[in-house]
């Protein structure tokens, strides 16, 4: 397909619109316009390059900090602790009786209120009371709960 | 290489294995065509000339990458109806007004802004589609099977179109 129309038409305003060309100015304003698109292009390599080193320098950065955070002397896990342990049989093991182990809290002791005393069976048995006014006689078996 | 010889699928082609006289080759042969349409689709018809560049430049962007699906005029066509159809937008008019078209021709306008002018006033009253139709056959020359491809169409749709874009301009115009 070429630019102009080859086929020839007797109709004036057709010829004449055909003869209708493009200035000079659109080609060479292409040409500056294309130009000027390929040098934008090396600005955005260059910030990519520039973003890119950014980014290797971030990372070795980190890199160094974790090493020296991972140099830093930290406390031992049980699984070290009981590494460290004499294994051999002759070597003599603390004696408990050494350790020397937290006091436990005694614990506060209630006060027992009208303690029953111990009676042989065929005594007369302590007569109690009981809340309908029948006296019950303790059973044979029933002691006194030492302290 | 003689460029005029050559197809515009080969001068694409050569252009993409970086010779950039086959992209001057192309922009010769269809900087007139392009200017010529922008001329009648733009509500501004005096910025057809940066229109015409936007056109070209995209071209040169993106035609490294073309897959030659389809002709290189139909790109260059539809990248064209993009653009004016940008510009217009920027004025917040219709892409092709039925009504607007300036057709007022300036009083130290040469002979080609007059024919254009003529033209304009012409299509300014037929639907869009009707609009590409008698450009793109009769103005432009294009045959039935480039126009169906520029336009997005049938072949059959084409002549369709085209008579009645015949029937509308009777009596107007006698081509």
């Amino acid at each position: 397909m070429t630019n102009t129309p080859t086929t020839a038409t007797a109709d004036p305003l057709i010829r004449r619109y055909r003869e209708v060309q493009a200035p000079a100015s659109v080609l060479a304003g292409i040409q500056q316009r294309a130009q000027a698109s390929e040098r934008r292009k090396t600005w955005p390599r260059l910030g990519s390059a520039v973003a890119l080193g950014t980014l290797v320098v971030a990372g070795l950065v980190a890199t160094e900090l974790y090493r020296a955070r991972m140099a830093a002397p930290t406390l031992p896990t049980l699984a070290q602790i009981a590494r460290q342990l004499p294994t051999d049989p002759d070597v003599a093991m603390p004696a408990l009786g050494s350790l020397r182990l937290p006091e436990r809290p005694t614990l506060p002791t209630k006060p027992i209120q009208n303690p029953s005393p111990v009676t042989e069976p065929g005594d007369d048995a302590p007569k109690t009371e009981g809340a309908d006014g029948i006296t019950a006689v303790p059973s044979a078996n029933s002691q006194e709960k030492k302290v | 290489m003689a460029w005029s010889d050559a197809t515009d699928s080969e001068l694409v082609r050569q252009f993409q294995r970086g010779d950039a006289l086959a992209f001057d080759a192309l922009v010769r042969r269809y900087q007139d065509r392009i200017f010529r349409l922008a001329s009648l689709w733009l509500y501004d018809a005096s910025r057809a000339d940066d229109a015409a560049q936007e056109v070209f430049l995209r071209a040169y962007q993106s035609l490294p990458r073309f897959r030659f699906r389809a002709q290189p005029f139909t790109w260059l066509y539809r990248t064209a109806r993009l653009v004016c159809f940008e510009m217009n937008r920027q004025r917040k008019h219709d892409p092709l007004p039925a009504e607007g078209l300036e057709t007022s021709v300036p009083g130290n306008a040469g002979e080609h802004e007059i024919a254009l002018a003529e033209v304009r006033t012409l299509i300014a009253e037929l639907p869009e589609r009707q609009r590409e139709v008698i450009v793109l056959r009769l103005f432009e020359d294009c045959s039935v099977k480039e126009t169906a491809a520029a336009m997005g169409c049938r072949e059959g749709t084409v002549k369709a179109l085209l008579y009645k874009a015949r029937a509308a301009l009777q009596g107007k115009w006698d081509a």
